[in-house]
């Protein structure tokens, strides 16, 4: 009996080829079924969103937390960014003699780039982790299954909320980001390495179309619904990972919500830039 | 006259994933009765819940409520179905972002138009039931283990459903506390007659004092289903050593009976000396 399970559980082959590409099959199939299961639960949260009315004061809670929350984290990142771009852009533009680009430069690498990708990556170290966390805890409690028996949807009660307060919130800390940025750069070139503040901000003026901010804009939303459903589909469904059960599981969710999450920035940062050029 | 069926189980084999954990269970729980299911740790007792909730789909049978049958109900009926019921979990499973009160009114406020006055006022009659009504602006965290499940139930009786659910009500308390909850779910008895009311338990003593129906469940199937009188009476090994609380096999007896040996005790002994002082 024994040696018949074993015939079975072998491969046809039984070379280590096989069981390399039997193993990379189970890997690509467990990879599309999440990324399927990742798709429906981010179109129930955004379906969940309509009923966005009976909702407003949990999403200011969660915009409290999420945008308010951040604030002062985009505040600090951002200055420095900025007067790091601003320090060196300087030098480097000085050996061509044309340090008063340093304003496009500081201000195109900001909205084109850092300040979508820095925001989301710092929103989803401080809220999205709290997010999975929480909702982590919520289903290893049974909160979720009380709202189920309840008959309260938890993509209306968990997730809509969440949704909308980070598709408020990212823009804004974005936005946020870029200008404290901009005013790093300023600081650094002109308060410190005596740049003409008014060719600083001409250049700005002159080089920043509408075209960079809406791309900006667009990231952030982007940005926005990638984190919001990695991090609560981590711990929405924590109560089906196999690398642990419990707290040990929530942390392992909280984990690679975050990774996951900072990953999906920057592979999908790369995408609509590659659409906007 | 026939009382109709509330809960009905028809050949119901359940479980999770690739595990079955009852198999081909039939049930009748009729209507305004108090029913208590019984169960050692493991032996399916919360699986057969969350099956009745429809939390879990059963492999097989059909589960019918209040006459129909749960799963070939589609969206809304479903929730009208499901909402015939309300659930007290094991451990309450109070939102801990919500106050007592919120989380009583919880349903109101998430399904309903009622106006945040009235659900407040609604809210602490249910947690006057439970002699929490002080308690209203506490969060769960500040809350005893005995305290969260009455406010559990408090919120379960909310809207007042034909069909309360308890999962292990009384484990974890103090006798006294565990009293109090029985006669908790007496005097909801006496005070929403036509309620069925389902319990989980471990504890006999509750189970004789408040069940008009007793199912015991052993190894994935019903061991016994009728009154407390019959259980007590009965000669089946098993259920023998269930109620007179008998250490349940013999390798389990073999390892109470089984001591360390000596020279792994004297290891653990000296490994801990630093830590802890033997005399």
């Amino acid at each position: 009996m024994s040696d018949c399970k074993k015939k079975l559980k072998r491969p046809v082959s039984g070379s280590k080829t096989a069981d390399l590409i039997a193993a990379i099959g189970s890997l690509v199939v467990f990879l599309i079924n999440e990324i399927g299961a990742m798709a429906l639960f981010m179109f129930g949260g955004l379906r969940a969103m309509v009923n966005f009315t009976s909702q407003i004061s949990k999403i200011l809670r969660q915009i409290a937390a999420i945008g308010y929350g951040s604030l002062f984290l985009i505040i600090l990142i951002g200055l420095f960014t900025g007067m790091v771009i601003g320090l060196q852009g300087y030098h480097t533009l000085s050996q061509f003699g044309s340090t008063g680009f340093l304003g496009s430069a500081v201000a195109l690498s900001l909205i084109r780039e850092l300040a979508p990708v820095l925001t989301a990556i710092m929103v989803t170290g401080r809220a999205g982790s709290a997010m999975s966390a929480e909702i982590g805890v919520m289903r290893i409690t049974d909160q979720i299954d009380a709202l189920e028996v309840m008959n309260i949807n938890p993509m209306n009660f968990l997730i809509a909320p969440r949704l909308t307060a980070s598709l408020i919130s990212f823009p804004l800390l974005t936005s946020l980001f870029a200008v404290v940025g901009i005013f790093g750069g300023y600081i650094t070139g002109v308060l410190l390495l005596d740049m003409s503040s008014g060719i600083y901000f001409s250049r700005i003026n002159s080089s920043v179309v509408w075209g960079d901010v809406l791309g900006c804009l667009v990231k952030a939303v982007v940005f926005a619904i990638l984190v919001v459903t990695v991090c609560c589909y981590k711990g929405f469904f924590v109560h089906l990972r196999l690398d642990g059960k419990g707290a040990e599981a929530v942390g392992n969710a909280t984990t690679s919500a975050v990774v996951l999450s900072c990953i999906l920035i920057l592979i999908f940062d790369y995408v609509i830039t590659s659409f906007h050029m | 006259m026939e009382q109709p069926l509330s809960i009905e189980l028809k050949n119901c084999t359940m479980g999770y994933g690739n595990f079955v954990v009852l198999k081909n269970i039939s049930l009748q729980i009729p209507a305004g009765r108090i029913v208590a299911i019984l169960g050692g740790s493991g032996g399916g007792k919360t699986t057969l819940l969350r099956h009745i909730t429809g939390l879990n789909r059963p492999f097989s049978g059909e589960i019918f409520l209040e006459g129909k049958s749960l799963w070939s109900q589609s969206g809304r009926d479903f929730q009208k179905l499901r909402g015939s019921m309300g659930v007290l979990f094991q451990d309450g499973a109070l939102l801990g972002q919500l106050t007592v009160a919120e989380n009583v009114g919880l349903r109101l406020s998430e399904l309903t138009k009622l106006n945040k006055k009235t659900i407040r006022e609604i809210a602490l009659y249910y947690l006057s039931l439970v002699d929490l009504a002080d308690y209203a602006e506490f969060y769960p965290t500040e809350l005893s283990g005995g305290m969260r499940k009455r406010v559990g139930l408090a919120r379960a009786l909310v809207a007042e459903p034909p069909i309360l659910l308890c999962d292990e009500p009384t484990s974890g308390l103090d006798p006294i506390n565990a009293a109090k909850m029985d006669e908790l779910l007496l005097s909801m008895k006496e005070r929403f007659p036509a309620m069925t009311i389902v319990s989980i338990s471990h504890d006999l003593a509750s189970v004789h004092k408040t069940a008009a129906q007793v199912v015991v469940l052993n190894e994935g199937h019903i061991a016994y289903n009728g009154n407390f009188s019959g259980l007590e009476n009965t000669q089946d090994p098993f259920l023998r050593q269930f109620i007179e609380r008998k250490v349940s096999s013999d390798k389990q007896e073999e390892a109470l009976e089984k001591s360390l040996p000596d020279n792994i005790r004297q290891l653990m002994y000296d490994s801990l000396k630093d830590i802890i002082h033997r005399s």
